[in-house]
């Protein structure tokens, strides 16, 4: 439907971006994301017509727009602007309307059978039939938005351009905008720029994503919303999820208001042994609290290690589905070793994992102050493995507490400023 | 056009207003006729009209046929077209610059006539002829609007702020030197002050002959235009998406409006809130959409024009007030009325 080849724009002095491909298939909603300046609104008028690239080229259905005439553009392409500011009272219907100039000859007054059921089926499409002859100054900004749509609908274009077409509404109509251009984009082509990574991710059916002066990746959103990618780019720290049953991936930013994550303190060296989604409370309090956090062993597909990773915890990892082994063993007694304060959450052990309570009974040996919850036998599923490894171990170094919290607030008191 | 009007079926409201209001120029412009320093009753005044038509003879007193056809027929036919193409222009600009502030003169025109006729007065020029004036104001005020027109201009661009301000500062500028002149004129005085707050003092078929084609190909040219100025309300960038040639229509817009402006404010000074307050009329009972609005403009102009005339001409009879006052103190009590009227509509 849509090809982009080898375009590049820059404005006096500044460069916007250069050789940017792209492609965009029928039927299909494609979303434009990046941070602030990176040109997409710039790529949209580009594609547009409205802007001339210094090079390159778009073509439109195996036509250069180049060659085409502002009119015959307009019959291909819609624009749907991101605000448009109405002053006079014209009436919705009259605005829907608009859409059909460009295919009314110069000297036509009136308008054509046609141009009425293409104005009907738009309204219709945008459920905007109810207010046709309503003041368009007396909408909001959601019904407004779908008139908006209605007239480019009413060109009756094969290619619908949105510039962040739900930026300025409510999480109400956010949803029922983006559920009527997932619509139209199953008969038409879509391309839009989104703010919001999460509707973008949500609704498209690729993104690209562009950002130091081109497009860093393109595909499906959740082979383009990658959080090493989102902080490269947008330089914030994030976390990315996949839904489980939707597939569909969604970022998440991190924000700790007490510390910048990567500087060393003079505050304490905490180990915390964890798994399971145990561990991830702890470790985000601790952070939080300005203490030095490690953490191991943590298997790979273990949310406690996706926790760590975006808390930027150094950690010991073990690979899927394997026993810990000796190696990850070695590095998590390093760690420990450099510790001053070893933290075992409500973790269950099994044969998977019982060497990281190996790793706390040599840490009780050795002269290193332990906390743990007082319910091993609860979570010991490896035939009292557990609870045996812990009766040889020297019992001063050892704190037991009754929950997490009462665990923590002993952190924070014991060692805290 | 009238047919296409007609038969589109959604639009017989706007179409049974045109007429109506039609009709009503034309019994405005019968009863104006029988009015003035003279009054003259209408039995005579048909009388004059169709004893007028070729190979009809009517008997009628020789002083009351010149008062009619010399006097007061151009005289009413000028003050319609001139109102006509004020209110016409006024409503092109309003749309051009999006702003319901925008009158015809906005762009200097005014400033720019005035300068010519005041120089012409002034310099004597005017005694050659009695189109020198109208001549002279006319083409200083389309110099002026190229003046502006370029300050304005970016490339092939004009954005309408610039032009906006352009036409303000040149204004500004040709006023003061307007007062320099005047002040300076010593026994033009009063001539070069009563052309600047217009009227309609000699009326010649001339030029009607000139003004009322002028206006019909102006008003013929701008119809078709009409949809696209509707687009143009939406802002600039988005009539572009849709298909419009919006620096083109820009350029058309604004030369038709200067013409026509151009020519009204020669041959009858500059007369003010006719081109200002006849779109906002028309706007507050039938709507924005440029195809009515700019003919209908037109007639509301003629209208309220002539109206304001045969005011200026009968009531201090036989003194003449400048018709300029008459449409500002006419003119502005009725803007606030209608504002006031519709204020959250605005």
């Amino acid at each position: 439907m849509l090809e982009v080849n080898n375009l590049s724009v820059s404005f006096e002095e500044n460069f916007v971006f250069s050789n940017l491909d792209m492609h965009v298939n029928d039927g299909e909603l494609y979303g434009l994301i990046g941070p602030n300046g990176a040109g997409k609104t710039t790529l949209l008028k580009c594609i547009s017509g409205v802007l001339n690239p210094q090079n390159g080229s778009v073509i439109l259905k195996d036509r250069n727009i180049d060659s085409m005439s502002r009119k015959e553009i307009a019959k291909k392409i819609g624009v749907v602007p991101q605000k448009v500011k109405i002053n006079f009272n014209f009436k919705v219907e009259e605005i829907i309307e608009l859409g059909r100039l460009p295919h009314k000859g110069y000297f036509r007054i009136s308008s054509h059978s046609l141009d009425r059921d293409k104005v009907e089926e738009a309204m219709r499409a945008t459920k905007t039939h109810k207010f046709k002859e309503r003041d368009a100054t007396t909408l909001s900004g959601g019904e407004l938005q779908r008139v908006m749509i209605a007239r480019a609908l009413a060109q009756d274009p094969d290619l619908l351009l949105l510039d962040e077409p739900t930026s300025h509404l409510d999480i109400n109509h956010q949803i029922k905008i983006m559920d009527l251009v997932k619509t139209i984009s199953e008969e038409k082509s879509v391309v839009a720029v989104f703010h919001d990574l999460n509707l973008a991710s949500h609704y498209c059916d690729r993104v690209a994503l562009l950002g130091n002066g081109r497009i860093l990746n393109s595909g499906k959103p959740e082979e383009v919303i990658k959080s090493s990618t989102i902080e490269q780019v947008y330089g914030a720290r994030v976390t990315v999820d996949k839904h489980p049953i939707t597939g569909k991936v969604h970022v998440t930013p991190i924000h700790f208001p007490n510390q910048n994550l990567n500087e060393k303190t003079d505050k304490l060296r905490i180990h915390v042994v964890c798994g399971g989604g145990t561990g991830t409370d702890i470790m985000r309090e601790l952070v939080n609290e300005g203490y030095n956090v490690t953490a191991g062993v943590l298997n790979v597909l273990d949310s406690d290690k996706k926790a760590a990773e975006s808390m930027g915890i150094p950690h010991i990892q073990e690979s899927p589905f394997s026993d810990i082994t000796e190696a990850s063993m070695r590095e998590n007694i390093r760690l420990i070793k450099s510790a001053d304060l070893i933290i075992l959450s409500e973790v269950p052990f099994g044969e998977g994992n019982i060497r990281n309570l190996e790793a706390v009974a040599w840490a009780l040996n050795n002269d290193k102050k332990v906390y743990m919850i007082d319910d091993l036998e609860d979570r010991d599923f490896t035939d009292d493995k557990a609870f045996d490894l812990l009766e040889d171990t020297k019992e001063d170094n050892l704190r037991l507490f009754k929950d997490t919290s009462t665990l923590l607030d002993s952190v924070l008191e014991n060692t805290g400023d | 056009m009238v047919f296409n009007i007609i038969t589109d079926g959604k639009w017989i409201k706007e179409s049974i207003l045109i007429s109506m209001l039609f009709l009503f120029l034309i019994a405005l412009a019968i009863a104006s006729l029988t009015l003035g320093a003279a009054d003259i009753p209408v039995r005579t005044v048909i009388d004059v009209i169709i004893g007028s038509l070729p190979f009809i003879e009517r008997a009628i007193e020789p002083g009351y046929r010149s008062i009619i056809l010399y006097l007061r027929v151009p005289r009413i036919l000028l003050a319609s077209i001139v109102g006509a193409a004020l209110a016409m222009a006024g409503s092109i600009m309003q749309g051009l610059f999006k702003n319901p502030m925008a009158d015809p003169y906005i762009i200097g025109v005014s400033g720019g006539a005035a300068l010519g006729a005041s120089l012409a007065i002034v310099t004597g020029l005017q005694a050659i002829s009695y189109m020198s004036l109208p001549l002279l104001a006319f083409t200083t005020a389309i110099i002026t609007v190229f003046v502006v027109y370029n300050i304005a201009r970016e490339k092939n661009r004009v954005p309408v702020d610039t032009l906006l301000l352009a036409g303000i500062a040149v204004s500004f500028f040709l006023s003061a030197v307007n007062s320099f002149i005047m002040y300076f004129s010593g026994q033009h005085l009063r001539q070069v002050l009563f052309w600047t707050l217009g009227g309609f003092y000699s009326p010649r078929y001339v030029h009607i002959y000139i003004s009322f084609p002028l206006l019909v190909a102006c008003l013929a040219i701008t119809m078709p235009l009409t949809k696209y100025m509707d687009a143009i309300m939406l802002g600039e960038e988005e009539a572009m998406y849709l298909g419009v040639e919006v620096e083109l229509l820009k350029k058309v817009l604004l030369i038709i409006a200067a013409l026509i402006t151009a020519v009204a404010v020669a041959f009858s000074g500059v007369i003010g809130f006719v081109g200002l307050i006849s779109p906002h009329i028309v706007r507050l009972i039938i709507g924005p959409g440029h195809r009515y609005l700019v003919p209908t403009s037109a007639i509301v102009g003629a209208i309220f024009l002539l109206f304001s005339d045969t005011l200026a001409r009968t009531i201090m009879a036989p003194t003449e007030i400048p018709v300029g006052i008459i449409t500002a103190l006419v003119g502005a009590p009725f803007f606030i009325y209608l504002l006031w009227k519709n204020k959250r509509r605005m």
